[in-house]
């Protein structure tokens, strides 16, 4: 709307003190994330710099070391499996959850919510106790009969991915949920009666209206399961290292900063140019970008 | 720890000097190295892992121990430094679960890399540091000349075992495991299984082949307090106090002439105790802090290949 001060001066006045408000009360947030959110993430930036090295000298040892190149693929490819999986699994979920009422929804939700809120190394102990080789389910299977030997459960790739999965999964699930519930079933009604058969009613009508929901639970995922460090750490093997694990090592071990920094740079670089692509490719589809 | 710690030399300090010690969360390098840059030393005393002090010390961020204070020759050769002392003597140990290895018990790393006469799953310690120390005495490298670390052939002597090799990355785990027989045998410190094994879990270890490892007494460079940080260093190193310490917790004194002030039934749980001190060797915290950053990336690229 246009903006003439000439016209309705009274309005504008309103106006003029609503944006005031708004920017007195929007001034606290960004002040706080400006001091303990993008001051530190430039002072990472810089770091990953170092002070007399040649430019650049630290990102070079990271793709001089095959470990680290080796590490931060892993650790993508994981986020992108679980982000997957999750998605999976969430999905048809979700949308039953969705179209329950009263005291099943309830349910639903403290079945999601609890394990949400405990702590995730609580969570990580507890597939330990599932997943050993003297576990609970290799005891079962073993007194069934159903197995000669335990199986290997944890220590690989395995026991990393089901950790990471179930303790995501309310990342997806809420999304996902809160998408569904602004789904006017009535649309659905409509695509049948217009003669639409389920399936096409679904990829038409229920899938695009969902995608919101999906693009914030799929970036939530992904971005949250980069950063893991415990779960795989305990469930998973030699192979399993997160580049958390390698950024640890240089921040408190060697206390190479410098080091440490280019790498959570590097990280960061390839987690917002995978958004950018994500969300470019999000909105080609006519899905609506990460950002609506 | 932190209870033995008080009982030992909090409380007596401040007997003795009226001063209250304030301990504070552990306090590694991360934490040192932002509190120097920050200019904002608000620790006096540390107690960081041995590992970490000559780190710490390389970069000017110790202050020198007042040797003035307490007779040096009076602590083990390898406990004192010029800007740190050892706060005790802790030992990584070969231990195993006695459901499975109880009647045919290993009886150091070599036992451990042997898989016909001890078969079973094997548990390490996912870090560079211990574990090639470990892998080195596993493959017959005599004790006292497993440094400089043989990388290549650490790394060799961890392939022989890597199809039963499970890895562990607390030092709770690495307790569980061998309790739960999640694996059979496998390193740990001995302050972790003690107590299960009193307590009846089925677990056993031994100090043969034992490498020592230890908490580190220091002083951060520009604290507010030195002097009285280094009366209180000289405090922890009185014979009286560093046995009550060892009364406390399985871990041994640094100070030799601790033990006579320790009960007799006491000293076979001590790593430093006279019968044990020569079953093990000290583990070189000065080779890791010059060289440990190539290692662990070599480490770190075997485990991934």
């Amino acid at each position: 709307m246009a903006f003439d001060p000439s016209v309705n001066t009274k309005a504008s006045g309103k106006a003029w003190s609503l944006a005031r408000g708004y920017f007195v009360i929007l001034s606290l947030p960004v002040l706080f994330l400006l001091l303990f959110f993008l001051w530190p993430l430039f002072t990472v930036v810089t770091r990953s710099f170092g002070v007399d090295e040649p430019l650049f000298a630290h990102f070079l040892t990271v793709f001089d070391r095959s470990s680290y190149i080796k590490v931060l693929g892993y650790t993508f490819q994981v986020a992108a499996t679980v982000t997957v999986l999750c998605l999976l699994i969430a999905y048809p979920v979700a949308a039953l959850i969705a179209r329950l009422r009263g005291g099943w929804l309830q349910i639903s939700f403290a079945l999601i919510l609890v394990p949400f809120w405990t702590s995730t190394v609580i969570r990580t102990y507890a597939w330990m106790v599932l997943f050993q080789r003297k576990g609970v389910i290799n005891g079962f299977l073993l007194d069934l009969g159903l197995v000669d030997e335990p199986l290997r459960l944890m220590h690989n790739n395995i026991g990393v991915h089901i950790g990471m999965v179930h303790i995501m999964l309310p990342f997806m699930l809420l999304p996902l949920i809160s998408a569904f519930r602004n789904i006017d079933p009535s649309f659905m009604r409509a695509a049948g009666v217009l003669g639409a058969n389920p399936v096409r009613a679904f990829w038409h009508v229920y899938l695009p209206l969902s995608m919101p929901g999906v693009s914030a639970g799929v970036a939530l995922v992904f971005i949250t399961s980069l950063g893991f460090y415990i779960t795989p750490a305990l469930l998973g093997g030699a192979q399993n290292m997160m580049v958390a694990v390698l950024i640890e090592q240089q921040v408190s071990i060697t206390v190479n900063w410098e080091l440490a920094s280019a790498l959570a740079t590097l990280l960061l670089l390839l987690t917002v140019a995978l958004y950018i692509l994500y969300d470019r490719v999000a909105r080609r589809a006519g899905a609506g970008g990460v950002l609506e | 720890m932190d209870e033995a710690y008080k009982a030992a030399y909090f409380d007596s300090f401040t007997e003795k000097t009226g001063i209250e010690i304030i301990t504070a969360p552990y306090a590694g390098l991360a934490k040192i190295k932002s509190m120097i840059e920050a200019d904002n030393v608000d620790l006096d005393i540390l107690n960081i892992d041995a590992a970490e002090a000559p780190v710490a010390g390389n970069n000017g961020w110790l202050e020198p121990i007042d040797w003035g204070l307490t007779d040096r020759s009076a602590v083990l050769p390898a406990a004192a430094w010029d800007d740190h002392v050892y706060a005790e003597v802790a030992a990584k140990v070969v231990a195993w679960n006695t459901d499975t290895l109880g009647d045919n018990p290993p009886g150091g790393w070599v036992d451990m890399w042997n898989m016909e006469a001890y078969p079973g799953r094997r548990s390490l310690w996912k870090q560079a540091f211990q574990t090639l120390e470990v892998a080195l005495m596993g493959d017959g490298v005599p004790k006292d000349q497993i440094y400089p670390i043989d990388v290549p052939r650490g790394l060799a002597a961890l392939d022989k075992i890597k199809p039963e090799l499970i890895w562990w990355e607390s030092g709770g785990q690495s307790a569980q495991f061998l309790i739960d027989g999640e694996s059979d045998v496998g390193s740990t410190w001995n302050g972790r299984v003690y107590q299960p094994k009193v307590d009846g879990a089925p677990v056993n270890y031994t100090f043969n082949d034992a490498l020592f490892v230890s908490g580190a007494w220091c002083v951060v460079k520009g604290a507010s307090n030195v002097g009285w940080s280094m009366e209180f260093i000289a405090h922890t190193l009185e014979p009286e106090r560093q046995a009550i310490y060892s009364e406390n917790i399985p871990y041994g004194p640094v100070v030799p002439a601790a033990l006579e002030f320790i009960p007799a039934d006491r000293l076979p749980l001590l790593p430093s105790s006279a019968e044990n001190i020569d079953k093990g060797v000290w583990s070189d915290f000065q080779f890791w802090a010059a060289d440990g950053e190539e290692v662990i990336n070599e480490f770190n690229e075997w485990l991934l290949s």
